[in-house]
């Protein structure tokens, strides 16, 4: 804890670091020098692809050869494209498109090429080279345009009601197309000279410019909309503006520091990534509230610190190993993310880690600065909503360990279902459609779409080993074939290839004789037309050695189911062509439908990374396989849920929501853990593993509900994008973690209610000396590890020299190893006090009276000593969690009973119990309590005082349970019982003077100094008690005082104990040296 | 006529035959523009050094697209000038083989212009249509915005003389060129280098619209040689920096006003395939 000592001893060096690194990070988010935005959006279909592989290759490899076609495409509708007005608006607008900055050229009916005869020669000029005039004339044109094999359908619809303006730009990069503008220009060009006819626009440069525009817009309300709604969770659970502004603070500095890195390094965010500045806010928030919570809480609690900066450190001391736990698991959840094929999944992964990472920083810097530079808060009373919560968690917890099995059943059941309906998972992506349907983006999509060719482009790429191959007449022939063939399939709009060209061409040539519409029969007149008509238009067709052809296929369908079903067929199809000819299918829209399977395999891969890497962290944190896989259990079953639920709703299995699963893992994780540490702790504390599974929870159902909410309620935002992608994730996304709370506080609890736990900080911190396994002969035969987990199960002692560990006649519970220092035994004997021996470290003791019930033996330190005390419970707990190890362990107490049963003399001669606790109250001979105890004669005055007297002094040994009864203010029938039992129990016989008293506390809360002189009371008891009478005394008096706790409040016969009564227990506890 | 050069983008008939008409006469650029103002001392330095009647050579043509595929084409160029609005040219294929014999001619008259081709293989002769357009010099990165401007032609551009400059250690003009009022250009501005020797460019810039370089014409000084009384160029390479292709075009075997047949710049003999 000392390196993070600056946080509340320098809090202003840590703001001021903080600010700096923020602005470094504003000057990676914002040009500083033009305003504009570093971080880009960057919506294409090329991110949701893979990187690599086999299909990546043939796809570059065609946009190598062929060009990327990638053109803003500008479609106007009318009554009737072929009239004089229309047509002049056309070449018109083509010329103010082609004068536009960023723009290289237009291919329009004012531009393409018209190949034809005209009065005996041959023409071959643009469509609008002229403008007709006369209804022949545009008849005449009408006929050319949209039976052309090559621009009918794409620039022209064959209903001549629609025409498309391919608007081609400069080479440029993706931030010069933001920044240039020349979207933006088309689109206003575009618009002020049309506007008596229908205008769509679409393509890819058209797609990401105004996809990154509505990406921004919908980020630009949906964080502010993230913080308003987590400000409302805060203010909830806090009740108070710190509590609101300092997380905020937290998440909006790591949102601030994630892009601005993002910035820096060029990144853009695509239809994916783009939901991670979100991600970041939820995930941030939740590792804030836990500290400002942690905070809080010191100061509503009896012990308040003195300062700010001092909770701030205690703060510190209980979260952050806690968060820093919680964030390895998130990020083991994203890092198998970052290893998916798929681009905008790796891409989505690794900004997250850097967001996690970025939201600790911020967390465990931003948040503690702040709290200790603030005054501390005051204290509040809990609000009715922590009421509520604990309330549903009493019921909840008792529900899962009194049914356990039931619940276990319940749980089962719904894995099974889940199961089953993850089986109807379809794995597929439509991207255009993921839009939402009122966005003109979409609506000039569908417009094209339905008009125009289709616009979704595949590409047959068809290539011979042979140079110059498809100027040979008979592969030509399979290339015309095949296009015949594909023209046949009912999801295809349109197909072009370098056959059409040809036959063009041909029929031109031949004065426009019918019969010459077909492809050249030989080589020669194939050579010459190409050297005649080489343009850049048969560039898009066939490369420059006539080695690859390329069939251009508008599809009219957009989703990978109908696009992998149609690219089947086609593979099926080019299959059946010449051994010389090998087909290949790309494109990118091609490529998303082969990608499912990339999304399906990545999806596995990344979730079995996940499962394998938690259950690691877990086995490890939990030093148990066991435990790993029962802590994973509630966090797989959500998992299972989740895939049902993609089955049963018919939600594809896509990039996005495909990012659910491994997400919701590492995120769902956190809350276990942090059960499974609370319980550790609480099970130690209470040494009831279903009492301490009902109080872990009851600890914990507040934050991990509001952190759970926080998480629900950003990811609900999502549910408000214009992009089905988003509103998928965000949905999947906070029912996925909503079932992971439901089994987190209701699966959990039942698991752990029989479990005993260790965790890997208790297994680093507790301090037994090196080399345990060696040097102590209980351990014989154990690893280190396993000695260590033994000496978690068990108690240490530390007692200072003189201190009587226990005293022969005792009885004996348990039996003592020496960690360190020195102890002695010894018995009475009429020649006086014999010693048996002398123990150091790695000595056993009291091992008979373990066995035999009672001590046979004196024993007290002689120095200073820590031993390990290993009672009975501890051993049954072993047995159960390590059974080896048990065995181990009774293996060498046998062992160690053998050697020392012959050496030692049994002396019978048992003091009277003088230590026992009746005795322990019985007067002193002049009535005056405590006076054979020689008390402190200010305390014996002090208890007089009070009105204990001889007479009254066993009214005092029920003072703890007193104290119980009235922890919640009031004291109902049922405590009263158990306390009027108690002391009955220890001889307080009715209408006695000490049961007087006791109905005078039962009936009106004590005066508090009545507690006061208990607790010095027992202090001095217990300086003259053995250990083990000290454990005696202490596990009494507890056990009967959570009885007395446990009488009121219960549900389904296991006893409720209120988070007061908790308190005054572990008060209670805290009074015993041991 | 509405005439967009981004759209001229076909086949090469008048243009061409017109240009590497110009290229012949003029041995390689400029066949005589009108320039003026302070142009004036280029313009007497590159009428010089054209042809007074005809010129025959051979030359070759390498483009290289962006996959580093080369395709090469030869042939010969036959130019005549029978006045002074009067000429003739002839090109005819030599390879690739497919293609052999493939020839185009364009005469012109004053302002009228006729281009024929011939296939060999359809062994016919076609008349192309006046109004047909064309870019793309066979395939090649030539196109017909460039050669406008490598002719200086007086009816479209405007021409200025700025400061003069060195390429190459060689003294050269800096001509800069710009399309007239009216006149669409791919590029907005055409830089010129020309050497003061030789009079002919050693290094011409096409810049786009956004300023940036397009395309660069480069003549290595290697390769100017005299032929008579005017010097030649015998290779020019020209790289298209947007879509990273190249041509270069060689130049051999060159016949500077020698005895040119009328009889070649006939549709007959055009016909007979000779």
């Amino acid at each position: 804890m000392r390196w993070l000592s600056p946080l509340w001893e320098r809090p202003g060096w840590v703001l001021a670091g903080v600010l700096c690194l923020s602005l470094l990070a504003f000057a990676g988010l914002v040009d500083i020098r033009s305003g504009k935005l570093r971080v880009m959006m960057d919506p294409s279909v090329d991110r949701l692809l893979p990187a690599g592989g086999r299909d990546r290759e043939v796809y570059e490899h065609a946009r190598k050869l062929f060009g990327s076609d990638e053109a803003v495409v500008v479609a106007l509708g009318s009554e009737d494209v072929f009239t004089p007005s229309m047509l002049e608006r056309i070449v018109r607008l083509t010329g103010e498109l082609e004068a536009l900055e960023g723009v290289q050229r237009v291919l329009s009916l004012a531009t393409a090429l018209n190949i034809h005869n005209a009065e005996g020669d041959l023409r071959i000029a643009p469509f609008l080279d002229s403008i007709p005039q006369d209804a022949a004339a545009l008849e005449r044109l009408r006929v050319q345009a949209t039976q052309s094999p090559i621009y009918g359908g794409e620039l022209v619809s064959t209903d001549g009601r629609t025409t498309a303006l391919l608007v081609y730009l400069d080479r440029m990069s993706d931030r010069d197309l933001m920044e240039s503008g020349v979207v933006q220009r088309i689109e206003g060009t575009v618009r002020a000279a049309v506007v008596d006819a229908e205008v769509w626009f679409s393509g890819p440069p058209y797609m990401k410019v105004r996809g990154s525009e509505i990406l921004l817009h919908e980020l630009s309300f949906m964080l502010p909309l993230i913080m308003v709604a987590l400000s409302f969770i805060l203010f909830a659970s806090l009740r108070s503006l710190r509590g609101v502004l300092v997380p905020l603070a937290a998440v909006f500095v790591a949102l601030l520091w994630t892009v601005g890195t993002l910035g820096w390094l060029g990144q853009t965010f695509d239809l994916v990534s783009s939901a991670v500045p979100a991600l970041i806010l939820t995930v941030g928030f939740t590792y804030a509230m836990h500290v400002v919570a942690s905070f809080h809480a010191y100061f509503q609690g009896d012990d308040p610190p003195e300062s700010s900066r001092q909770a701030v450190r205690r703060t510190l001391a209980d979260v952050a190993l806690p968060i820093l736990v919680c964030a390895i698991t998130t990020l083991v959840g994203f890092l198998s993310l970052a290893l998916n094929p798929i681009v905008s999944v790796r891409l989505f992964g690794l900004f997250s880690i850097l967001g996690v990472l970025y939201a600790v920083l911020a967390t465990l810097t931003l948040s503690p600065a702040l709290l200790a530079l603030l005054p501390p808060p005051r204290a509040s009373r809990p609000n009715a909503l922590a009421a509520g919560l604990g309330r549903l968690s009493d019921f909840l917890a008792l529900q899962a360990v009194g049914h356990r099995n039931r619940h276990l059943a319940i749980w089962g059941a719904i894995l099974v279902l889940a199961l089953l309906a993850s089986t109807q998972i379809r794995v597929g992506t439509d991207v255009m459609t993921g839009f939402d349907e009122d966005l003109p983006l979409r609506q000039s999509y569908e417009a094209i779409n339905a008009r125009l060719g289709g616009a979704n482009e595949l590409q047959i790429l068809l290539e011979s080993e042979v140079t110059e191959a498809f100027r040979m007449p008979a592969n030509l022939a399979q290339l015309e074939a095949l296009q015949t063939w594909l023209e046949a399939q009912p999801e295809i709009g349109s197909v072009q290839s370098i056959v059409d060209y040809l036959k063009l061409l041909n029929h031109a040539i031949h004065d426009d004789d019918p019969s010459y519409r077909r492809l050249p029969e030989t080589r020669g007149l194939v050579s010459e037309l190409m050297f005649f008509g080489a343009s850049p238009e048969t560039q898009r067709f066939l490369d420059a050695r006539s080695q690859t052809a390329n069939i251009r296929v508008r599809a009219k369908v957009g989703d990978t189911d109908s696009i992998g079903d149609l690219v089947s067929r086609i593979q099926a199809r080019l299959a059946i062509l010449p051994p010389h000819l090998h087909g290949q299918v790309t494109g990118s829209i091609a490529m998303l439908s082969s990608s499912v399977n990339d999304v399906a395999r990545g999806q596995a891969l990344s979730l079995a990374l996940a499962f394998g890497m938690i259950f690691l962290v877990l086995a490890l944190t939990f030093t148990s396989v066991r435990v790993g896989l029962i802590a994973l259990l509630p966090n797989a079953l959500p998992i299972a849920v989740y895939f049902g639920a993609l089955g049963l709703t018919g939600v594809t299995l896509n990039s996005a929501t495909g990012l659910v699963g491994c997400m919701a893992l590492g995120m769902a994780v956190d809350d276990t853990i942090h059960f499974f540490v609370r319980f550790n702790s609480v099970a130690r504390r209470v040494g009831d593993e279903k009492l301490a599974a009902v109080l872990a929870l009851r600890e914990l159902i507040q934050p991990v509900t509001f952190t759970t909410l926080g998480l629900c309620v950003g990811f609900l935002v999502l549910t408000l994008s214009q992009i089905r992608g988003q509103v998928e994730f965000g949905l999947l996304a906070s029912f996925t973690l909503a079932v992971a709370w439901l089994a987190d506080v209701t699966l959990t609890p039942a698991l752990c209610s029989r479990l005993g736990i260790v965790t890997l900080w208790d297994l680093l911190t507790i301090d037994i000396g090196l080399e345990p396994h060696r040097s102590i002969e209980i351990f014989d035969g154990l690893s280190a590890t396993r000695a260590r987990i033994v000496a978690l199960m068990g108690r240490l002692v530390d007692a200072p020299a003189g201190q009587r560990v226990f005293h022969a006649g005792e009885p004996g519970s348990g039996l003592y190893v020496v960690i360190s220092g020195e102890v002695r035994t010894w018995v009475s004997r009429r020649e006086g006090e014999v010693t048996l021996g002398h123990y150091k470290r790695g000595e056993c003791i009291g091992e008979v009276g373990f066995f035999q019930g009672e001590h046979s033996v004196h024993c007290i330190v002689e120095q200073d000593a820590r031993m390990l005390r290993i009672s009975s419970e501890c051993l049954e707990a072993l047995g159960r969690r390590y059974p080896r190890t048990a065995a181990t362990l009774y293996a060498n107490l046998n062992k160690i009973l053998a050697a020392r049963l012959g050496l030692r003399t049994r002396e019978s001669a048992l003091d009277d119990a003088f230590f026992r606790v009746p005795a322990i109250f019985r007067p002193g001979a002049d009535g005056v309590p405590g006076a054979d105890l020689a008390l402190d004669p200010s305390l014996t005055e002090r208890l007089a005082g009070l009105g204990i007297r001889t007479e009254t002094l066993a009214a005092l040994t029920l003072v703890p349970l007193v104290r119980v009864a009235w922890a919640d203010e009031q004291l109902d029938a049922e405590e009263l019982s158990a306390v009027l039992r108690g002391a009955e129990s220890v001889g307080i016989a009715q209408d006695s003077p000490s049961q007087a008293l006791l109905r005078a506390w039962l009936e009106e809360r004590p005066d508090p100094r009545i507690f006061e002189a208990w607790r010095d009371f027992v202090a001095a008891l217990c300086a003259r008690l053995t250990i083990e009478g000290q454990f005696g005394l202490r596990d009494d008096l507890l056990g009967r005082a959570r009885e007395v706790a446990q009488a009121a409040g219960g549900f389904l016969g296991v006893r409720s104990i209120s988070r007061r009564e908790e308190a005054v227990l572990r008060e209670l506890q805290s009074v015993f040296p041991v | 006529m509405n005439r967009s050069f981004q759209w001229i983008a076909f086949h090469p008939p008048r243009w061409v035959l017109a240009t590497i008409g110009a290229l012949v006469a003029s041995a390689v650029f400029f066949p005589g523009p009108a320039v003026s103002g302070d142009l004036g001392p280029v313009e007497e330095c590159v009428r010089r050094n054209s042809p007074e009647r005809a010129s025959v050579r051979g030359i070759s043509l390498v483009s290289v697209d962006r996959t580093g595929s080369q395709r090469k084409l030869t042939g010969k160029l036959y130019w005549k000038r029978w006045s002074a609005d009067r000429s003739g040219l002839l090109m005819r294929l030599d390879s690739p083989p497919e293609v052999r014999r493939s020839s185009y001619l364009v005469l012109q008259d004053g302002h009228q212009e006729q281009m024929f081709v011939y296939l060999p293989n359809m062994q016919r002769v076609r008349r192309i249509h006046p109004d047909t357009a064309s870019g793309s010099l066979f395939g090649t990165d030539f196109s017909y915005a460039d050669l406008r401007y490598l002719q200086m032609l007086e009816s479209i551009v405007i021409s200025e003389r700025l400061e003069d400059g060195v390429v190459g250690e060689r003294p050269a003009y800096h001509v800069r060129m710009r399309a007239k009022p009216g006149e669409k250009s791919p590029y907005d501005r055409v830089d010129a280098m020309i050497d003061q020797e030789s009079c002919l460019p050693l290094q011409i810039e096409f810049f786009g619209s956004d300023g940036s370089v397009q395309k660069r014409l480069t003549t290595p000084v290697e390769s100017l040689t005299r032929e008579g009384d005017i010097w030649v160029a015998r290779s020019v390479a020209l790289l298209d920096l947007r879509n990273e292709t190249s041509t270069s075009l060689d130049v051999d075997g060159i016949d500077v006003d020698g005895d040119v047949s009328d009889r070649l710049f006939t549709v007959t003999r055009l016909e007979r395939g000779r």
